[in-house]
């Protein structure tokens, strides 16, 4: 490699138009705090704006979490009215609204607000922005050896979006909430409230927040193909910046559809005019489409991330090149594209009979790119040198709690038993897995790997490999029950339920506890590396993407001292002593013998 | 035990944990067992494809993750890191996989969509929060249990004091729901037919199975929580099922059930001969009390004085009443009223204008929201109405209770607009 960032404070020749030291860590505080909050605001830096928004994920995720146990905690116990001897009225089993002098209507009204609220926070403030916007943000240039994302300014303007976004829906969320649904299905999405502007502002919420994604997403594209570093050729990036250019290009293709839906319904509720409501002449089911067009897309752009940080986790922690990148690489591509013309397989039980079939059809197909990663990945392991490190276990968590959500899919893509499953507790257990199982855990997984890079501090890996096991155990405690609960019949969005899914419901909202367990050690985990944490190498795990091999940890503020150049792939680990580390920390493996040398492809 | 029936046993087992038995020829054979060309054979193979994947690829996984551990002094191996025989078999063998199982779902959906000819045709009506069947004689459901058996009686019940309505389907002949919405989008679901559909305002869906097997509940082992109908003197014989809104529709959503009764040839006929006239086979408060549980009333109206998003039936008929615009109820609003009218007549009135008109005088303290039932209720059935209030609130009259015909003629021919009942 071109640098060495261990040589920090060598004079450097290059101009500079800025008064603080270059060469200093990006996290380098100014003179006063005034100072460094302001710089922190106005910084065009991808590595700030990146770690802002993982504060501001985090964050999210917390309120989104708060939402979600309050879920669990209604569903411990049917809701039920009894009489007393002395004739009172006693309703049990609601536990979101004080049990004296309340209704069912009251308690029901309440538990709908707060799914709600869980899904649109957990989806439009989490996952859509957690692994691009904070991980890529700091991530894609320093792994193609660029300066900076291509529009630095632009990047600081989508986080403001964001944060405006977020802003509306807190506030429609402190005024009361809305019983939408996060997919907001008309006509019952255009009638509730009616007058009151707070289900406008949720709605408009959605669609600032779309402009933020979509800017991100341009971003993104743009630097990947111009500001790739000298001698890095397409199969020379990490399969990690492969991920999000596929997330880029779907979310620049489909978010648009979204903003003029959630414009189209904004203009049906406040001015009546009629476009999915019957009443005035719409369509629902228009609104269906229009909705799923940009939401079945979006679920690959929630997955796909995770994805990319699982390649580069294994590849790592495994010190070997990833089985077949190739295959990954496209895989990531043509998931992209099938996601387009996939939508359908939402509305099976709302559409004729070709169009489902179609669907159905194509829906499979989506499955077979998905298989290969997995098999990929798997075969990866072979003669690897796996490191148990939190990040690797993750790894390993992925692989087991993806495989369930990607075969569960299964049943939901055969129209027959889709008619039995679609909207029941099997389809929300289906795509928890999918997206909190896989997207949340890669994203967490992801956090680990390069905490040091980030923040160049250690964390305990005991401890949060002890906090994994909470979370992973807690997950499949909260969703393997609502897998059988949702075959027996247990319809989603309920405040109540028949007695017969009572302990299904139970096992599940112990498990919720059992995750929130996991989720506070892994907080106090990252508090102490903060405040105690061991100084971190720039290259702990012997990594070969330029990330790790040619910049500090922490990085510089402007990433490296020379723009670096590509000497080798990022996973040639057969090949290459990786550079900032001590020698026989991680030798090369013994060499072939010679017959098998032919098949191993080098550079 | 040799293998192959230890795969049998275990296959049912499976099974069994996972699905309630079914009851339409979607699922199972006529004599109750459940076949492979169905919804549960399809769900069955599928289970079987996820099972044996998923135990190999973590068996691999946790393999190669044990065996190539980092060790202190162990060379890792070099080995290749691409085949391109290997990679084309891991898409050729789940291509073939899934494809059958896309093409097994289509033949089991299309059996789902397409009715047999001499389907019974029973029209549905989602709305919020019930539902509302109709038959081909026009005879319309006023059977009402509570979902909790242990609680099935008079203003109490599990989910909410709300009960739900019964429906009733022939075994043995194909059935064919129409459905649709009267206000926003529902989802008609009956899990032990494997089947739901979407219901929308504005056009009609459908579905179709054979319901196979009308044996009371009771006589069968590991089944749903058997019902009991009180309204009549001994339980029918038949076999229930639970029927669920399955997409989300608004605050009441999880309280918007019914039951799905499968009955004999000969009871189904039975049973719609005395659906179709109600009002002529009960004194008016049964009607009312009929009315109030099936048509939706009990969603919002209580009649034991609890809380509900509209008035309590109980200590309100004949009390003085403020209308949100600041006006009270008297005489003044009904000039149509020949003078001295009674207070009660005014009641009368009332009640009949807020049934079809339910917005023209606005209870003080209530938003707008009930739907009008214009149409909905024959002139009898909202006579019906009028009089169980009556007697909720210790005002009945004889008239009221008496089987139609003990008495004189009440004057009130369903179809006959009457500006109030005060000729009672």
């Amino acid at each position: 490699m071109a640098s060495i960032p261990g040589s920090a404070g060598k004079a450097h020749d290059h101009a500079h138009d800025h008064g603080h030291g270059h060469d200093d860590s990006y996290l380098t505080p100014k003179a006063s705090i005034t100072a460094t909050i302001w710089d922190w605001m106005t910084t065009v830096d991808h590595k700030k704006i990146g770690v802002m928004y993982l504060f501001a994920v985090l964050f999210m995720f917390f309120l989104g979490g708060v939402a979600a146990l309050a879920v669990r905690v209604e569903l411990w116990e049917p809701t039920k009215t009894a009489i007393t001897a002395t004739g009172q009225t006693v309703i049990t089993g609601q536990a979101l609204v004080p049990s004296e002098q309340t209704t069912i209507d009251a308690g029901n009204n309440t538990y709908n607000r707060v799914f709600t609220l869980h899904g649109l926070i957990m989806t439009f403030l989490v996952i859509i922005p957690s692994i691009p916007a904070s991980l890529g943000n700091f991530l894609i240039p320093l792994m193609l050896g660029a300066k900076d994302v291509a529009f630095p300014r632009l990047n600081l303007a989508s986080w403001y979006i964001y944060l405006v976004g977020s802003l509306f829906a807190i506030t429609s969320a402190v005024v009361g909430g809305v019983d939408t649904g996060w997919t907001f299905y008309t006509p019952y999405s255009t009638m509730t409230d009616a007058g009151h502007w707070k289900v406008v502002f949720m709605i408009l919420a959605a669609f600032i927040l779309g402009f933020s994604s979509i800017l991100t997403g341009l971003n993104f594209i743009v630097t990947v193909h111009k500001l790739r570093a000298p001698g890095m050729g397409w199969f020379d990036m990490p399969l990690f910046v492969w991920g999000m250019y596929g997330t880029s290009l779907i979310q620049v293709l489909a978010t648009p559809v979204i903003g003029i839906t959630l414009l189209l319904m904004v203009l049906e509720r406040l001015f009546h005019v009629g476009i999915f409501d019957p009443r005035m002449g719409g369509d629902p089911v228009l609104f269906q489409h229009f909705f799923w067009f940009y939401s079945h897309p979006v679920v690959y752009v929630m997955i796909l991330p995770g994805m990319a940080i699982m390649s580069d986790i294994i590849a790592v922690h495994c010190r070997k090149k990833i089985f077949g990148y190739r295959a990954v690489a496209f895989s990531s591509l043509a998931i992209a594209g099938i996601a387009f013309i996939v939508w359908g397989h939402h509305m099976f039980t709302a559409q004729g009979e070709l169009a489902a079939a179609i669907f159905s059809f194509l829906t499979f197909l989506v499955a077979l790119p998905s298989a290969v990663k997995v098999f990929n990945w798997i075969s990866t392991l072979y003669k690897a040198s796996i490191g148990y490190t939190t990040p690797m276990w993750y790894a390993l968590g992925f692989l087991f709690l993806f495989s369930i959500g990607g075969l569960t899919g299964l049943f939901l893509g055969a129209l027959s038993v889709d008619l039995h499953l679609h909207d029941t507790y099997f389809v929300v257990a289906h795509f928890h897995y999918v997206m909190m199982g896989s997207t949340l855990i890669a994203f967490i997984g992801g956090i680990h790997h390069w905490w040091s890079k980030i923040f160049g501090k250690m964390y305990n890996d005991n401890w949060a490999t002890i906090a994994f096991f909470f979370v992973f155990i807690g997950f499949n405690l909260t969703f393997l029950p609502q897998f059988v609960m949702g075959v027996h019949g247990m319809p989603r969005r309920y405040a109540s339920y028949v007695d017969e899914f009572t302990i299904y419901h139970q096992l599940s909202t112990i498990g919720s506890f059992v995750m929130l367990i996991g989720f506070l050690l892994h907080l106090c985990v990252f508090i102490h590396s903060l405040v105690a944490g061991r100084k971190a190498a720039p290259n702990p795990y012997g990594a070969l993407s330029m990330e790790w091999t040619d910049t500090a940890s922490p990085p510089i503020t402007h990433n490296f001292h020379h723009e670096p150049i590509a000497t080798h792939g990022p996973y040639d680990f057969d090949d290459v002593v990786p550079p900032q580390t001590r020698p026989g920390e991680f030798p090369l493996p013994a060499p072939l013998p010679v017959k098998q040398v032919t098949v191993v492809k080098t550079k | 035990m040799n293998a192959a029936s230890l795969m049998l046993g275990a296959n049912d087992w499976l099974h069994s944990f996972w699905m309630k038995p079914g009851n339409s020829d979607l699922s199972v054979n006529p004599d109750g067992t459940w076949h492979w060309a169905g919804v549960d054979g399809l769900f069955m193979y599928i289970l079987w494809v996820c099972i044996i994947s998923f135990v190999l690829l973590m068996g691999v996984m946790t393999y190669f993750a044990i065996k190539y551990r980092r060790r202190p002094g162990v060379a890792q191996q070099r080995s290749a890191n691409h085949s391109t025989a290997l990679e084309v078999s891991w898409v050729v063998v789940p291509a073939i996989i899934v494809f059958i199982i896309f093409f097994w779902g289509f033949h089991g959906y299309m059996r789902a969509q397409v009715a047999k000819v001499n389907a019974e045709e029973i029209l549905v009506e989602g709305f919020m929060w019930s539902w509302d069947a109709t038959y081909p004689n026009g005879a319309k459901s006023p059977w009402t249990v509570y979902l909790d058996d242990n609680r099935d009686s008079e203003g109490v019940g599990d989910r909410g004091n709300v009960p739900v309505p019964v429906f009733v389907v022939p075994a043995g002949r194909p059935v064919k729901f129409r459905l649709t919405s009267r206000d926003v989008v529902h989802s008609f679901y009956i899990p032990d037919m494997r089947l739901k559909m979407d219901t929308y305002p504005n056009r009609y869906t459908s579905m179709t199975f054979t319901p196979i097997n009308a044996d009371s509940e009771k006589d069968q082992a590991g089944t749903l929580t058997p019902l009991t109908a009180k309204e009549w003197a001994e339980p029918r014989p038949g076999r229930d099922h639970y029927i669920f809104c399955a997409e989300f529709c608004g605050k009441n959503h999880s309280q918007m059930a019914a039951i799905l009764r499968v009955v004999t040839e000969q009871e189904y006929q039975k049973i719609l001969a005395a659906w179709s006239d109600i009002v002529g086979r009960n004194p008016p408060v049964e009607v009312g009390k009929i009315v109030w549980k099936a048509k939706g009333c009990a969603q919002c109206h209580t009649v034991d004085g609890g809380k509900g998003s509209a008035p309590s039936w109980l200590g309100y008929y004949g009390q003085p009443l403020k209308f949100a615009d600041g006006r009270s109820l008297d005489a003044s609003l009904y000039p149509e009223l020949q003078a001295g009218a009674s207070f009660e007549d005014v009641w009368d009135n009332y009640i009949r204008e807020s049934i079809l008109n339910p917005g023209a005088h606005l209870h003080e303290g209530y938003p707008n929201q009930m739907p009008s039932y214009q149409g909905k209720l024959s002139a009898g059935e909202i006579n019906g109405v009028i009089a169980y209030m009556r007697q909720l609130n210790g005002k009945a009259r004889a008239i009221d209770t008496q089987m139609p015909g003990e008495a004189a003629p009440a004057g009130d021919a369903p179809g006959t607009p009457t500006p109030a009942p005060a000729s009672n």
